[in-house]
C-alpha cells in the first residue's frame, strides 16, 4: 500500500516537473508566447517588377532581394509569377532572384513578397573585406581627395569620426566637394564621393540601398554607408553622419548596381509596397523555430498541416473535459448518463453554441423518449429497438435541419454534428432509468448530464486555455499529474454532505 | 457550513463513495472474482456447494427459443420469481404470486399475460437490465414467503437483511422494509425503510425513511423498534462465509427470511451501498478500522469472526439520531475512535 503510494507520488512528481520544464523552456528560451493576442511587429514588403516581354524571346529578370538584413528577420517569402522558373543565387554581398522564361510576350508582372519581423539581433551579413589598393584618380580629384582626407584626419579620432568628418567636409559645397560629387546633386553621387574619399584613405566602405519600413505604396530606396572599422561594419547616414541604422530600416542591397535587370523585356518598372502586418506571435515563433532549427519547436503541432492542427486544437481539449467530469463526479457528485457522454455533447456544442445545443439536445432526446415509450408496446428486442431509435434520431436531425433552413435559423443546421450514437444510448438509458427509478431520477441524471456538458463546454472552449494547450501540448503531462493527484481524493463528495447530513447531527 | 459538516462526518467515521471505492472495493475485491457475485447463477451454485441456503432454482432461461415453451416451463409452479442473472438494484425482477385464469398475478395485484412475461424475458436476455447492456440470462426461482415476523412491518415486497462484511467480519447490518412508496422494493432510494440492527443481539433500532428518523412502518403503522431478527447468529455466519465463498474481502450480503426454510442468501454485492450508515446512524469507518486491526493478527474461523464482531463491533446503534456518539459506545470503541482522530 505504502509502496504503491510512493510510486504514484513519484510518477505525479515526474510528470509534473517534466511538463513544467518543457513548458518553461519553450516559453523562456524559444519565445513561444503565453497568450494568443500577443503580436509582434512585422512587415510585409512586396517588390513588383513589370515589363513588356518581347515577342518570342527568352526572358530573364534579375532582382536583388534582401538576405539576412540587420535588425530584421525574414519570416517568410514568396515568389509569385506565371510560368516562370525561379532560382535564387547568393553572390558576394547580395542575394538575387532570377526569373526566367523561354518565350514570353505581352505585359509581365513578377512579385517578390517578404515578411519581416523586428529582432534585437544586430549583425548583418557583410563579412570581413579584402584590403583594396588605392585607385588611381585623375590629378585634380586626387588633390581634392587628399585635402579632404587631411582636413578630416585633423578633426577625427577613429574611423567612425573620420567618416563623419568627411561627410561634414563634403557638405560644405566648396570647390573640392563639388568636384567630387559632380554637378548633379543626388544621393547616389554623394555616397559615391564619400566612398571614393574613404577608399583613398584605405578605409573599406560600401554603399547600402534600403527602405524605411513604414506604410507606403511606392517606397523609394535610400542610401546608407557601411564602413568597416576593423572590428565590424558600422552604418552611417550619408547626409547627417549619424551612426547606426535607424529603426525599421531594411537593407535591400549592398553596392551601386541597380536593384533589377531585365533582358528580353522592355520598359521595366519596379515598385516597392510596404505594409505592417501585425502577426500572431505564435506563428512568428514557429517560423523562427524553423530557422534556428530547434527540435522542440519542430516537434510542435505547428508543423502539422493546418486542418490537422484544427483537429488537434479540439482533441487537446478532450482531456480537459475529462478532468472537468472527474471534478464534477468525484468532488461534487453530479449524476450523469455515461461517464464521458457530457464531454462528447460539449464537443457538439462547439458547432451549435450552447443555447441552441441545449434546445436541440432536449428536443431530440424528448422526442426519442416518446418513440422509445411507444416502442415498448411493440416489444422489440434490444438491438432492433436501438436501431429504430438511432434511425428516429437521425430522422429528427434531418427534420430539424430542413425546418431551420426554411425558417432561416442557421444554428439548426449544425444539429448534424451531434453524436447520434451517444444520443441513442442516452435515450435508451434514460428510458430504462425512467421505468425503473422513476421520472425524477431520469430527469435528474439527464439534467446533470446537460449541466456537466455546459460546464465542460465553458472550460473547453475558453480561448486562452485552448490556445495554451495548443501552443504547449506538454501541459498534458501536468494535467496527467493533476488527474492522478485528484484521483487519490478519498474525501466526501459535495452531494454526500447532504446525503449524510443527518449523521453529522445536523437537521 | 459545508466545511463543518465535512469535519463532523469525518469525526463520525462516515464512509464516502470515493473512499469506499479506493480504499475498500479496489483493495479487497480482486477483479477476477467479480463474476461470482455479478452472475446470480454462479452465486447460487457456490452457495449450494457450500451448503448455504438459497431460494430453489426452478429454471434458467439462457436462449430466446426457450421462451416459446415458457408456458409449459412455468406450468408446475404456482408462484415464482423472474430475475436477471446480472441485474443490479432490483431492476428487472418480477414476482408472480399466483394465477388468475390464464393470467399471472403479480404481488401488487397486476395481472400479466404469458406474452408479457415472454417480452420481459426477451429484453432481459438481450441485456436490458444487465450492467453495460451485455447479453444476460434469466433465473426463475422459488418465491420467498416472508417470515411472519416481518409481515407486520412490510408492504407487499420481501424485506431483506443486508450485512456488510469486511474480510469476512460482519461490520454492519440493516433490515430493509418495502413500503407502498417503494413499490414493494427493498431499495432505500425508492422509499423503503432502512432499520439498523444491533450486531450483538439482532434487535432492530429505529429506522430511517429517506433521511428522517422513523419508528414505525408508514403503511402498517407497526413499530419497527426492538424487533428480534430470528436466526440472527445463523444470518451473521452465512454473511461471514461469503468471504470464503467468493474471495471478495468487501461484500454486501443480502439475506431473506423464509417462512419454512429460514434465512436464505439472496445475492451478494461487491460494491455495497452506503445508506446502511444512515439506517444505523453510525459511520462505517470506525468499525472497518477495528476489523482491519483484528484481521491483521491472522486467519480466523467463521465462528471466531462472528464472535469478534458481536463482541466488539456491534456495540450498538444509536437509538436516536441526535444523541452524542458516546452515548452508546463502549469504552473500547471510544479509545479507538480517539486514536483515529489522532491519525487524522
Amino acid at each position: 500500500m505504502k509502496s504503491r503510494q510512493h510510486h504514484l507520488y513519484a510518477l505525479i512528481g515526474t510528470l509534473f516537473f517534466l511538463g513544467i520544464a518543457i513548458f518553461l523552456y519553450r516559453h523562456l528560451a524559444l519565445d513561444v508566447p503565453l497568450t494568443e493576442t500577443k503580436t509582434v511587429n512585422s512587415w510585409m514588403v512586396e517588390a513588383n517588377l513589370r515589363f513588356t516581354a518581347e515577342r518570342n524571346r527568352p526572358v530573364q529578370a534579375h532582382m536583388t532581394i534582401p538576405y539576412m538584413p540587420p535588425s530584421l528577420v525574414i519570416l517568410d517569402e514568396y515568389f509569385v509569377s506565371q510560368n516562370y522558373g525561379i532560382t535564387t543565387n547568393l553572390n558576394a554581398d547580395n542575394r538575387e532572384a532570377v526569373w526566367s522564361l523561354r518565350r514570353g510576350s505581352g505585359p509581365q508582372s513578377l512579385y517578390y513578397r517578404v515578411i519581416l519581423r523586428e529582432t534585437d539581433h544586430q549583425a548583418g551579413r557583410l563579412g570581413k573585406p579584402l584590403l583594396q589598393k588605392r585607385r588611381v584618380l585623375p590629378d585634380n580629384e586626387n588633390v581634392a581627395v587628399d585635402t579632404m582626407i587631411m582636413q578630416a584626419r585633423q578633426s577625427s579620432a577613429d574611423i567612425q569620426t573620420f567618416t563623419q568628418s568627411v561627410i561634414h567636409e563634403l557638405d560644405k559645397h566648396d570647390g573640392n566637394a563639388r568636384l567630387l560629387i559632380g554637378d548633379e546633386p543626388g544621393e547616389r553621387a554623394l555616397v559615391q564621393a564619400i566612398i571614393t574619399v574613404l577608399n583613398q584613405a584605405r578605409i573599406e566602405a560600401r554603399p547600402v540601398q534600403g527602405i524605411h519600413l513604414k506604410q507606403d505604396t511606392r517606397a523609394e530606396t535610400q542610401w546608407f554607408l557601411a564602413v568597416y572599422n576593423e572590428q565590424g561594419w558600422i552604418y552611417i547616414n550619408p547626409h547627417t553622419g549619424a551612426a547606426g541604422l535607424p529603426k525599421n530600416f531594411l537593407v535591400w542591397q549592398y553596392g551601386f548596381e541597380p536593384l533589377f535587370a531585365v533582358t528580353g523585356g522592355k520598359i521595366p518598372q519596379f515598385s516597392l509596397t510596404i505594409s505592417p502586418t501585425p502577426m500572431n506571435a505564435l506563428s512568428a515563433a514557429k517560423t523562427r523555430g524553423l530557422q534556428i532549427d530547434s527540435r522542440l519547436l519542430r516537434f510542435s503541432l505547428l508543423a502539422l498541416p493546418v486542418n490537422v492542427q484544427e483537429t488537434y486544437k479540439v482533441l487537446l481539449m478532450v482531456p480537459i473535459g475529462a478532468f472537468i467530469i472527474l471534478l464534477l463526479r468525484n468532488f461534487v457528485g453530479l449524476m450523469t448518463f455515461g461517464t464521458f457522454m457530457p464531454v462528447l455533447i460539449a464537443l457538439a456544442f462547439r458547432e451549435t453554441h450552447v443555447v441552441w445545443g441545449l434546445i436541440l439536445f432536449t428536443l431530440i432526446v424528448s422526442f426519442g423518449l416518446l418513440v422509445r415509450f411507444y416502442l415498448d408496446k411493440l416489444r422489440l428486442l434490444l438491438v432492433p429497438r436501438l436501431a429504430v431509435i438511432l434511425t428516429v434520431v437521425i430522422l429528427m436531425m434531418l427534420f430539424i435541419s430542413v425546418m431551420s433552413l426554411n425558417l432561416n435559423l442557421g444554428s439548426g443546421l449544425s444539429v448534424a454534428l451531434f453524436p447520434m450514437i451517444i444520443l441513442t444510448m442516452t435515450i435508451e438509458r434514460m428510458c430504462v432509468t425512467w421505468d425503473e427509478r422513476g421520472a425524477y431520477e431520469a430527469i435528474k441524471s439527464g439534467g446533470g448530464s446537460l449541466l456537466a456538458a455546459v460546464i465542460a463546454y465553458a472550460v473547453m472552449y475558453f480561448p486562452a486555455l485552448q490556445y495554451l494547450m495548443f501552443a504547449f501540448p506538454e501541459l498534458l503531462f501536468v494535467l496527467l499529474a493533476v488527474i492522478l493527484m485528484f484521483g487519490e481524493y478519498r474525501g466526501y463528495r459535495l452531494s454526500e454532505l447532504f446525503r449524510f447530513k443527518v449523521l453529522a447531527g445536523m437537521p | 457550513m459545508m466545511w463543518k459538516i465535512a469535519r463532523e462526518l469525518k469525526a463520525q467515521g462516515v464512509l464516502g463513495i470515493n473512499r469506499r471505492n479506493g480504499d475498500y472495493v479496489l483493495r479487497y475485491n480482486p477483479r477476477k472474482n467479480y463474476p461470482f457475485v455479478d452472475d446470480k447463477l454462479q452465486t447460487k451454485q457456490l452457495a449450494i456447494d457450500a451448503g448455504i441456503g438459497v431460494p430453489t432454482l426452478y429454471q434458467s432461461i439462457t436462449a430466446e427459443h426457450q421462451l416459446k415453451s415458457l408456458g409449459a416451463l412455468l406450468e408446475p409452479y404456482p408462484d415464482f420469481v423472474i430475475k436477471p442473472a446480472h441485474g443490479a438494484g432490483g431492476d428487472g425482477i418480477i414476482v408472480i404470486s399466483g394465477r388468475v385464469f390464464k393470467h399471472y398475478r403479480q404481488v401488487n395485484g397486476t395481472l400479466l399475460t404469458l406474452d408479457d412475461l415472454q417480452y420481459h424475458l426477451s429484453s432481459l436476455l438481450s441485456g436490458a437490465y444487465s450492467l453495460g447492456g451485455h447479453p444476460d440470462h434469466g433465473l426463475i426461482e422459488r418465491r420467498v414467503i416472508v417470515d411472519p415476523v416481518f409481515e407486520a412491518v412490510s408492504y407487499e415486497g420481501v424485506p431483506d437483511i443486508r450485512v456488510i462484511c469486511l474480510l469476512g467480519y460482519p461490520a454492519m447490518a440493516m433490515l430493509r422494509l418495502p413500503t407502498r412508496a417503494s413499490n414493494g422494493k427493498a431499495n432505500l432510494h425508492q422509499g423503503a425503510i432502512g432499520v439498523g440492527i444491533d450486531l450483538a443481539t439482532g434487535l432492530t433500532c429505529g429506522g430511517v425513511l429517506h433521511n428522517d428518523a422513523i419508528d414505525y412502518h408508514p403503511d402498517t403503522l407497526n413499530s419497527t423498534v426492538n424487533l428480534q431478527v430470528p436466526y440472527w447468529d445463523k444470518i451473521l455466519s452465512m454473511a461471514a462465509r461469503g468471504y470464503e465463498l467468493t474471495g471478495l474481502g468487501y461484500l454486501g450480503v443480502d439475506i431473506v427470511l423464509d417462512q419454512t426454510h429460514g434465512p436464505l442468501m439472496l445475492e451478494l454485492n461487491a460494491r455495497p451501498g452506503l445508506n446502511i450508515q444512515i439506517a444505523n446512524r453510525e459511520g462505517l469507518l470506525t468499525r472497518y478500522k477495528a476489523i482491519e486491526a483484528e484481521a491483521s493478527h491472522g486467519v480466523a474461523s467463521v465462528a471466531e469472526r462472528v464472535a469478534f464482531s458481536q463482541a466488539f463491533i456491534g456495540g450498538g446503534s444509536k437509538q436516536a439520531p441526535n444523541d452524542p456518539p458516546e452515548h452508546v459506545l463502549n469504552n473500547r470503541r471510544i479509545e479507538r475512535s480517539d486514536a483515529l482522530h489522532l491519525d487524522g
